[in-house]
């Protein structure tokens, strides 16, 4: 392949990255709903922990574990803020 | 503002902070070194208690960002 293809590839890949990352943040904002009905905190630290162990182990590289954490947190700061942000909405809307 | 902890603290510090900042209305970015984490407080921080933050476990330094002139 020559360097256009492997961009094209990439940005291939960015496509369905964009669509996972939404889907993800979807899924998140009905878990913040349940946590809401079900009076759970937004932050879960232990939930969190098992998500970074989970990928680290699934983890074929060549991004190190370090690598995937990093993304991670990156994921996981947005869904909460998502979270914490529909939750917000939903109380204001029930004033 | 950002909070800087110190070398190898332990989670339970870690989470100890970042339960402080959720409770009080904040969102935080979280960058994990190789011996330190750094955690980014998003959102305007004048009522976060620099001195409270400063004080918990694990917690090396507490960096307020000055506002613009």
């Amino acid at each position: 392949m020559d360097i256009n293809e492997i961009r094209k590839r990439i940005d291939l890949l960015d496509d369905v990255l964009l669509r996972i990352f939404n889907e993800r943040a979807r899924l998140a904002l009905e878990i913040g709903h349940h946590k809401k009905l079900l009076d759970l905190p937004v932050y879960d630290p232990s939930r969190e922990k098992r998500i970074f162990a989970r990928m680290k182990e699934d983890n074929p590289g060549p991004l190190d574990d370090g690598a995937i954490v990093r993304l991670y947190e990156r994921v996981i700061d947005e869904s909460r803020r998502l979270e914490r942000i529909m939750t917000q909405q939903e109380e204001q809307e029930e004033c | 503002m950002l909070i800087i902890t110190k070398k190898n603290a332990p989670e339970e510090a870690l989470d100890q902070v970042k339960e402080y900042l959720v409770n009080n209305g904040f969102d935080f970015h979280q960058s994990t070194g190789a011996d330190r984490t750094i955690i980014g407080v998003i959102g305007d921080t004048h009522t976060l208690e620099e001195s409270i933050i400063s004080a918990m476990p694990g917690v090396h330094q507490v960096v307020r960002i000055k506002a613009d002139i």
